[in-house]
């Protein structure tokens, strides 16, 4: 069976012309010396014909005016590369490049390779003396909720908004 | 209007603003699109919103194609794209049709037979029913490599597939087209051959 599988397989690539010329002629002997590849060889190329002559789907009459009618009122839209501007790419990316070298820049002279114990970090990170108090605290954390509801309301207004209209032209087509 | 127009001849007068000569990319292509379409859904209606929108978004895209590729190529892209978000959001199978429609199929198709109905079909009917019978991704494969006439690599890039992948699913998708032609189109098969 595999060995089916395998003379096939070799068939159909010598039929598709994907094979280089040793094992095409390899394959074209076996062709003329052994029956079971010849006969293996008429079943494929038969169908190998058929399916290049198979007739395609037809669409609708009126396809190409259907879609004709949809792109009268729609522009060709300018091309990506006009209004990406490779500058501000290369920007970020430059801005997080420095990031990471300023990081390893930082962190690399501090490294103790002669430390050995697991529990003591090799390097000594900045002390952050800041008071957060100031700002969080129960009215901040009252403001940023109410802030936040008053997003998500606006979103799911726009979210439905655009569904309803969304139906309402697929009721009008 | 000359209809000899390169497909490259016909995107730079639509880029000029002749929105008119789209339609001859469209008349060029439909019959492809749409069969691809149709190998996907199995269904009429949906292949036929499947290429109409594919249409659409190659139309608004046109100034992003480079060139670089057939234009055949990219627009089976979108068309292959546009199908594969259609089935999602339909939450239909993508990789291939479920073994109950198969078989839904395979049983009308087995009942044409009690009445002598397929004797009369043709052979190309006969193959676009055991192609029917594919999975969707193996029926797209053939069609793009015998219909569409793209290459292994062309294939690929519609379908997002490395091209060694690409030949290793074509040999797969002939086999099990073969297997299905031979058990459920035995004496057809050899009828024509004989003949």
């Amino acid at each position: 069976m595999e060995a089916k599988q395998r003379m096939e397989e070799r068939i159909w690539a010598y039929m598709d012309g994907l094979l280089d010329g040793k094992e095409k002629a390899a394959v074209e002997k076996l062709l003329i010396t052994d029956p079971a590849w010849k006969r293996c060889h008429d079943s494929l190329r038969d169908l190998d014909r058929t399916l290049h002559s198979v007739s395609l789907e037809e669409p609708s009459m009126r396809f190409t005016k259907n879609v004709m009618d949809q792109i009268t009122s729609l522009q060709v839209a300018p091309a990506t590369r006009t209004y990406v501007n490779k500058r501000i790419i290369y920007g970020i990316g430059g801005f997080f490049l420095l990031l990471i070298t300023a990081t390893l820049a930082y962190v690399i002279p501090q490294l103790d390779f002669s430390q050995t114990s697991p529990q003591q970090f090799p390097v000594k990170l900045p002390s952050m003396e800041f008071d957060w108090s100031r700002y969080v605290n129960p009215t901040t954390l009252q403001v940023f909720f109410i802030l936040d509801a008053v997003a998500a309301l606006f979103f799911l207004d726009r979210y439905l908004q655009r569904k309803k209209t969304g139906w309402q032209s697929g009721t009008a087509k | 209007m000359s209809l000899d127009l390169t497909d490259n001849e016909i995107i730079a007068r639509v880029l000029r603003g002749d929105q008119q000569a789209y339609g001859q990319l469209v008349g060029r292509y439909q019959h492809y699109v749409f069969t691809l379409a149709f190998r996907l859904t199995q269904s009429r209606e949906d292949a036929e919103e499947i290429a109409q929108d594919s249409f659409i978004k190659a139309y608004r895209s046109l100034a992003d194609f480079k060139g670089g590729s057939k234009f055949s190529t990219w627009l089976y892209t979108i068309a292959h794209n546009t199908g594969i978000t259609f089935l999602r959001k339909k939450k239909l199978p993508v990789q291939s049709m479920d073994e109950e429609k198969n078989f839904l199929q395979l049983e009308n198709q087995e009942s044409g037979f009690q009445s002598n109905q397929v004797e009369e079909k043709s052979k190309h009917q006969m193959v676009n029913q055991a192609i029917a019978m594919l999975s969707a991704e193996d029926a797209q494969i053939i069609t793009l490599f015998y219909k569409a006439d793209q290459s292994l690599q062309e294939i690929g890039q519609v379908m997002g597939l490395d091209p060694n992948t690409v030949k290793v699913r074509l040999f797969r998708a002939r086999q099990r087209l073969k297997e299905k032609m031979e058990v459920y189109f035995r004496e057809e098969v050899a009828n024509l051959q004989s003949t």
